[in-house]
């Protein structure tokens, strides 16, 4: 088994009386590709503040490359690259300035990879930071991440503001440094054709609550959408578990259920349906049906 | 962490020219002003000399303050916390390397203060006879009542709102001066002094560590 690059258990947070997570438990393997998905405001960004200890959690154990978020050192801090949801970078600094002071702190800094990555970002030194565009601040933070070589890359949202282009550029450097051995990413996005590309593993965060976590392939195969013709009127129910959707229209069902397997295709058979058809889901999809509607069981 | 100390110092140009402006006038005026204001009337006024300093020492700990409320106010504005305590560093390096630019920066005047006296004692002791003692005490309080008033600034700014921090380092500040005019120069002003900068200090120590940033 793989040691974890994340490793979180039974994380509460709680604001102002308000249940953010309620006991989210999740692993990152070493050499992995973490995508963490989430309807906004569900509480992905606490989970990645708590991690980095920007904020504490009401309860619960976070460990980052083996160590608990509590005693991180400076060392460790320095084989974790964080890339923030609308770049918080120090606005009024020059981005010369602001790579001076990163590499001063860094562990590890790699000047040429970091020059190669300005030269093809066309990242202008003597700008000051607030008068860079967003995607130039999301280049430029992801720049400096990369730059001390990370062992476990941590993205909040990295690709929001970025035009497809920069997005494809910034896709391929975090898919060049999972090439690299043993390294990780967590990885938080709204836009899930890049989860999709990229990502190995997904996590759904629902309610407070991690609903999915399991290989991407695996969640794809698990949950599947159908559509079924009766010879006469769609039955009101079917007494199949685990339905996440299920609309109705004449003759015409479309039912999205999770972990589909023999079992529930022979109750399906039973109904003894005109045809019975898969209708391919991506990602989005079925992220949608996760979060749209009731918790789905499909941790694993 | 010289990193981080440097950049603190950086964020302070502008306080650090003024006050260094602000010193640097008086020593030179110092140097003008005691022989020929002083030693003609010498040996009976020494202690204009050592008085001529409160001007300063009263300036400093409203300086002080100011420093440890700009930094924090300033941090809290512009996410520098968040952002540095997500880099090869932890909260208690960077609070430390705030700790060292905004002590260090009323350090300095006085230090300069110190070594413009000494050279001024050197070459005048035998004309205006000097209370060396008082004068020490007087660099001491000096030094305690700005840490204070430091920890005060510190303190108070470290909040979102820019007006609130003023008016509590302004109200603050008063029992600090009442402190030294009611107890005098010695151990009882300097211990509640310390003990003020201290829990000043302490208490924006742990609230730093434990805040969200």
């Amino acid at each position: 088994m793989n040691s974890a690059a994340v490793e979180i258990e039974n994380l509460v947070k709680y604001y102002e009386g308000r249940c953010v997570l309620d006991g989210v438990n999740l692993r990152v393997p070493s050499g992995c590709i973490y995508g963490l998905l989430g309807r906004n405001g569900v509480g992905k960004t606490t989970i990645i503040r708590i991690l980095l200890g920007l904020e504490s959690a009401s309860r619960g154990r976070t460990s980052l490359l083996g160590v608990e978020t509590a005693k991180l050192t400076a060392r460790d801090r320095g084989r974790i690259g964080y890339v923030a949801e609308g770049h918080h970078l120090i606005q009024h600094y020059r981005v010369a300035r602001l790579v001076e002071l990163y590499q001063g702190l860094a562990i590890n800094w790699n000047e040429q990879f970091f020059a190669e990555l300005i030269a093809r970002f066309r990242l202008p030194m003597d700008r000051k930071i607030k008068q860079l565009s967003n995607g130039m601040r999301a280049q430029l933070n992801l720049s400096l991440a990369m730059a001390i070589d990370p062992q476990l890359l941590i993205l909040d949202d990295p690709t929001l503001g970025l035009d497809t282009i920069s997005r494809r550029q910034f896709l391929e450097l975090a898919i060049d440094l999972i090439q690299r051995d043993g390294r990780s990413i967590l990885f938080c996005s709204h836009i899930l054709s890049d989860v999709e590309r990229i990502a190995d593993r997904v996590g759904i965060l629902a309610a407070g609550k991690l609903v999915v976590d399991c290989q991407l392939e695996e969640l794809k195969n698990r949950v599947r959408r159908l559509r079924v013709i009766f010879a006469d009127a769609a039955p009101a129910e079917l007494p199949l578990t685990e339905i996440i959707s299920c609309q109705s229209s004449g003759r015409e069902l479309v039912i999205t259920v999770a972990n589909w397997n023999e079992h529930k295709q022979a109750m399906l058979d039973t109904y003894q349906p005109q045809s019975c058809s898969e209708i391919p889901m991506s990602l989005e999809d079925i992220f949608v049906e996760c979060t749209q509607t009731q918790p789905l069981s499909a941790a694993g | 962490m010289w990193p981080l100390i440097k950049r603190e110092f950086e964020a302070l140009y502008a306080p650090l020219l003024l006050i260094a402006l602000i010193t640097g006038g008086y020593i030179i005026w110092l140097f003008f002003w005691l022989p020929t204001y002083l030693i003609p009337r010498a040996p009976c006024l020494g202690l204009p000399f050592v008085y001529s300093h409160l001007k300063l020492f009263m300036i400093l700990p409203v300086f002080s303050a100011a420093v440890g409320a700009l930094q924090m106010t300033t941090d809290r504005s512009s996410g520098i916390s968040t952002f540095l305590s997500t880099l090869a560093t932890s909260r208690n390096r960077i609070f430390a390397a705030r700790l060292i630019a905004g002590i260090a920066s009323f350090v300095f005047v006085l230090a300069a203060l110190a070594i413009a006296d000494a050279v001024l004692i050197n070459r005048y002791c035998s004309l205006v006879p000097m209370d060396i003692a008082f004068l020490i005490r007087m660099f001491a309080t000096a030094f305690l009542i700005s840490l204070a008033g430091y920890g005060i600034g510190l303190l108070a700014g470290w909040r979102a709102n820019k007006v609130l921090p003023v008016l509590i380092v302004i109200l603050l500040l008063i029992p600090l001066f009442l402190i030294v005019f009611f107890t005098g120069l010695g151990w009882q002003s300097y211990l509640l002094l310390l003990a003020i900068a201290l829990a000043g200090l302490i208490l924006v120590w742990q609230k730093y560590r434990n805040v969200s940033l």
